[in-house]
């Protein structure tokens, strides 16, 4: 008897805490409709839909040679807000190209004056282990542009001439909070 | 059954059946009536933690961030390749080469690589003469390079006048000023850089770069597919004495295509 009312306290003391820490870290109002059995949408689309680098157009790599500047669109087609949490990349062909190829991802404004934030720059072969990042909100029916820039620094040696490979880049969204980030 | 309110307050102790006060009720139950009790209380805690392991999951569930994972696919990347074709041309002056006598010698290259060659860098090197220092007396008459593109430079002509910007600053251009192309006024250094063939201190050991600072060349040096022409016309010098009868003289040299001219040895 005594064990039971030791327990049951706490018992009732952990179903309230877990509820109500549980119902005040909701992602959004959209979300809690999960629990409830409702379905909602969490996507994204990209655009352009076509590689964004191609040699044919944007000629090749060389040491000191123009950067090559691409943007692609992430669009948020969903229902809850989300932002932009991590790049990864995998590599094909002469992946040994990626470790003197430099790129720098910026995230574009979206309110008039609004300045880019660079989400990362460095080389561009660490990308295949992932990288954490932190976008900016993007709501529901918005969308954010990333500037995406690559190019062969000066000091590359000759070990990479004639090197040709394929990148696939990878975005990764997360959900958040409706109300941590500034709405343009 | 009793109700859940009821119940809570028998597991708490607040009826007659409890011992909150740590000590037994006036009125004892019977055993019997006890045991009852006891197995519903024990259903009741089962349920309440049945629940709370529910809500925990379905908490833990919520929590969760969303994530989703696009890939922009097929984006290529290709380095150029800087390309020539291979140049093993040599030369020899004529036999009988005597002070007074000319021949011109000349190199082509052609840039059989997929990207420009902005800079042409120019070494002579592996210098090496028998008997007198031959290249004292060899004045480098013509000094010319075609660049595909663009035409004819005239090194030692208007715009260039090399002769002036290396050695002694004057004419004639000498056959040793050229290979050692020291800048005027500049190298040898005192100290610092790189030591050259004849153990002099100097800047870069490329001696001369097509396309670059001097040079009146747009560039680039080289276009993909185009063919570079380098002409010199040596000249046995009147005033070459005797001491350089049977003389000989030998050198490499060593042409550079590159992007930057940082790249230069």
């Amino acid at each position: 008897m005594k064990n039971t009312k030791i327990l049951m306290p706490i018992l009732i003391i952990t179903l309230v805490l877990s509820l109500a820490f549980f119902a005040a870290n909701q992602p959004s109002a959209s979300a809690c409709t999960i629990s409830l059995g409702k379905k909602i949408k969490f996507d994204m689309e990209l655009s352009p839909k076509v590689p964004l680098f191609q040699p044919t157009k944007d000629g090749y790599f060389y040491p000191g040679s123009p950067k090559i500047t691409k943007n692609l669109q992430v669009k948020n087609v969903g229902d809850v807000p989300f932002r932009i949490c991590s790049f990864g990349a995998t590599f094909h062909g002469d992946t040994y190209l990626a470790t003197g190829l430099q790129i720098e991802i910026m995230e574009l404004g979206t309110c008039k004056g609004e300045k880019p934030h660079r989400l990362y720059n460095g080389i561009l072969s660490i990308l295949s282990k992932g990288i954490e990042v932190s976008g900016k909100e993007v709501s529901q029916g918005k969308s954010v542009s990333l500037q995406i820039t690559v190019w062969m620094p000066i000091t590359a040696g000759n070990e990479y001439q004639g090197l040709s490979m394929t990148a696939d880049i990878a975005i990764t969204v997360h959900s958040l909070p409706a109300h941590d980030g500034i709405n343009c | 059954m009793p109700s859940l309110a009821g119940t809570l307050k028998g597991l708490l102790g607040e009826s007659g059946y409890g011992a909150a006060n740590g000590r037994l009720n006036p009125v004892e139950k019977p055993e019997m009536e006890k045991g009852v009790m006891s197995k519903m209380n024990k259903k009741i805690l089962s349920s309440i933690f049945a629940i709370g392991i529910l809500a925990l999951a379905m908490g833990w569930g919520t929590f969760s961030y969303f994530s989703s994972t696009k890939t922009s696919t097929g984006n290529t990347f290709t380095a150029g390749f800087l390309s020539m074709y291979d140049v093993t041309a040599s030369f020899s002056c004529p036999s009988g080469w005597a002070p007074g006598d000319s021949f011109t010698a000349t190199w082509d290259l052609t840039n059989t690589g997929n990207i420009d060659i902005k800079y042409l860098g120019i070494d002579f090197h592996n210098y090496g003469y028998t008997g007198a220092d031959l290249a004292n007396v060899i004045e480098v008459t013509e000094f010319k390079e075609w660049i595909p593109g663009y035409g004819w430079i005239d090194d030692l002509g208007a715009g260039q006048l090399y002769q002036t910007l290396v050695g002694d600053g004057a004419s004639p251009l000498t056959l040793k000023e050229l290979m050692q192309s020291y800048i005027k006024g500049v190298e040898p250094l005192a100290s610092g850089g790189v030591v050259d063939d004849w153990g002099n201190r100097v800047n870069h050991l490329t001696d001369c770069i097509t396309g670059s600072g001097y040079d009146i060349t747009p560039g680039p040096a080289i276009v993909v597919g185009g063919t570079y022409e380098l002409k010199l016309t040596f000249k046995f010098m009147e005033s070459a004495g005797n001491a350089y009868q049977g003389a000989t003289a030998h050198m490499d040299i060593t042409f550079m295509g590159m992007q930057d001219i940082s790249q230069a040895p």
